[in-house]
């Protein structure tokens, strides 16, 4: 799934308190937030059986309250973290109960008062959470893209330095990574289908050879924008960035 | 703008990133860094470059502008000539910076020599060649100096604002240099140029070749070619004014004229205002004389006796009109403003 166009406008009109358009994004998000909270429990959910995704759906709207572009972190990478740590707190409780250990240090708190209470400490949490994540998904864009026989070397080579190309590229690698049969293609292939391209897209098959690297890398990206959350949001087109003031 | 990228990979202090414009690139980076660590790109180093590349390729630009002028001769857009017994004629650009330099005769060459006049100031080349002259005593006190001068525009200049100027730094490099001398400044048509420089004197002499003869005054032109200006004008009793080739032959005020100091005063300087200095052939005389000189001309400043008390009537009615008879105005016209009489309808 292609990351949401809008995000950044719905996130405006949320935070002045557009309820509808609230309902609507949880609504839009609730595979992610489903996936997210499975990711932490380690096991797959379901939306109206298990607490842990009751307890997703409340982190995610807590994130929409606490999202701030400034800090830049992409809003679902910030949402999947608030979702990741509230899981967490929700399963060590649990377990606590169950397991009724007596270590107790924050037994009762509720949550958010200690999250507010230690604001610059989550700060720092969350601050090292995503630098984490990026690192996991630079580790997996690296693999995905040498298993197509590209470096980091390669993107820096092919990559547009004229702005403009750039911009056409990624849109046409956004195209490709859109279109289920191209980008099958590609993988099964390792090619880039140059002359499909370059009918969908309208820029020349000159242009689309020289960036061919830059293209197919980003176009990864983008078709598994999911996993890739961070590196997404900076190849962003121009002016629908969220990651960024 | 500084923009933020992302740390992919690191390898001796080169980071390779990717910038939120989507640019994958290298960049140095100081400190501990590590792949997943976002960064902000420094006011980066490549715009520094290319802020002083820009700069570098101005400078360039300009320089070579500077060079281009100083190999390659801009069009030269008026001519000077300095007559200080030797001649000279300096091209000058449209900055009125000289351009050429041109003896009109081998002690003008001689003068010129020594001196570095391309490339400078009009009026920085006029006190070198002045002093130069002061110097080798082409020029000294006490003497009948005459320095004359032409102007003659061939692009875009103003012949009257040049006129003044040269006359006010030929003016001034005298004083400097404490001698006195008649300065007689005047513009000359290209046509009035081509002439001269055909006959093989300075513009100026032949403007005043031009004027004695339309003074009706018998000047065997070979005294032009050689003799002092001074020598001249007392050899044939006449004394020679600002240069203009005039019809106000008739005009007993302007025959007596001879002012050393004519500054400003052309314009004004109409029959019958200020003194008159003397030595001049009357009138009458004049008209006698009218012979060798005239052949030289042709056209209707030559014009013959019955024409004169008419046009001495337009005059009187005119002042401003009395140079030329309408037709020619348009001829001569390029040579500058419309009060100033025309010497190059006089030789056309």
């Amino acid at each position: 799934m292609l990351p949401v166009d809008h995000l950044e406008e719905k996130l405006a009109l949320i935070r002045a308190g557009d309820n509808r358009a609230r309902e609507d994004l949880i609504e839009a998000h609730r595979l992610f937030i489903c996936r997210a909270a499975a990711k932490v429990c380690g096991r797959s959910l379901e939306w109206d059986r298990d607490d842990e995704v009751s307890i997703g759906l409340l982190a995610f709207n807590e994130a929409l309250d606490r999202y701030d572009a400034g800090r830049g972190v992409p809003f679902k990478a910030f949402a999947r973290l608030i979702i990741k740590s509230r899981v967490t707190d929700f399963l060590r409780r649990e377990n606590r109960h169950t397991s009724h250990s007596g270590i107790s240090l924050d037994q009762g708190e509720d949550y958010k008062t200690t999250s507010i209470e230690n604001w610059q400490a989550w700060e720092r949490h969350l601050e090292e959470e995503a630098a984490r994540e990026r690192r996991e998904e630079i580790a997996e864009f690296q693999r995905v893209i040498s298993g197509l026989g590209i470096t980091f070397d390669d993107l820096v080579r092919s990559s547009p330095k004229h702005r403009d190309t750039r911009s056409n590229l990624l849109a046409m690698a956004r195209q490709l990574a859109a279109d289920d049969e191209l980008f099958n293609q590609l993988m099964s292939t390792g090619k880039l289908p140059v002359t499909a391209l370059s009918r969908l897209s309208g820029v020349g098959p000159k242009t689309i050879e020289r960036g061919r690297r830059y293209i197919i890398a980003t176009s990864v990206i983008w078709r598994h924008c999911e996993d890739f959350l961070h590196l997404c949001s900076f190849i962003k087109p121009p002016g629908k960035e969220n990651g960024t003031p | 703008m500084k923009g933020r990228a992302v740390i992919l990979e690191t390898k001796n202090g080169v980071c390779t990133v990717l910038t939120d414009q989507g640019d994958f690139r290298k960049v140095r980076m100081r400190g501990d860094l590590l792949p997943g660590q976002v960064i902000t790109l420094p006011e980066s180093r490549w715009r520094a470059g290319r802020v002083l590349l820009v700069a570098a390729v101005l400078l360039v630009f300009l320089f070579s502008t500077v060079l281009w002028k100083g190999l390659v001769s801009p069009a030269v857009a008026a001519y000077v000539s300095l007559e200080v017994n030797p001649a000279v004629e300096l091209g000058l650009d449209k900055d009125g910076v000289v351009r050429e330099i041109r003896p009109l005769d081998p002690s003008g060459e001689d003068l010129t020599a020594g001196l570095e006049l391309k490339g400078v100031p009009l009026a920085q080349a006029v006190e070198s060649i002045i002093s130069e002259a002061v110097k080798r005593q082409y020029i000294s006190s006490g003497e009948g100096n005459t320095v004359v001068s032409t102007v003659t525009p061939v692009g875009d200049f103003n012949p009257s604002e040049l006129d003044r100027q040269v006359r006010e730094t030929v003016e001034t490099s005298l004083r400097g240099q404490g001698v006195a001398a008649r300065v007689l400044v005047g513009q000359a048509s290209a046509e009035i140029r081509d002439k001269a420089g055909k006959e093989g004197i300075s513009t100026g002499r032949y403007m005043l070749f031009l004027e004695a003869s339309e003074k009706g005054i018998q000047v065997d032109p070979e005294d032009f070619r050689s003799k002092k200006i001074y020598s001249i004008e007392n050899d044939r009793k006449i004394k020679f004014q600002d240069l203009r080739v005039k019809v106000e032959k008739d005009s007993p005020d302007l025959q007596d004229g001879g002012q050393v100091d004519n500054r400003n005063s052309r314009d004004q300087d109409r029959p019958g205002d200020g003194p008159r200095g003397n030595g001049a052939p009357s009138p009458d005389k004049d008209r006698d004389k009218v012979a060798p000189g005239r052949e030289k001309k042709s056209g209707p400043e030559a014009v013959e006796g019955p024409e004169q008390p008419a046009r001495q009537d337009q005059r009187g009615k005119n002042d401003k009109k009395e140079d030329a008879p309408p037709a020619e105005r348009g001829k001569g016209a390029k040579t500058g403003e419309s009060s100033q009489p025309q010497p190059g309808k006089a030789g056309e």
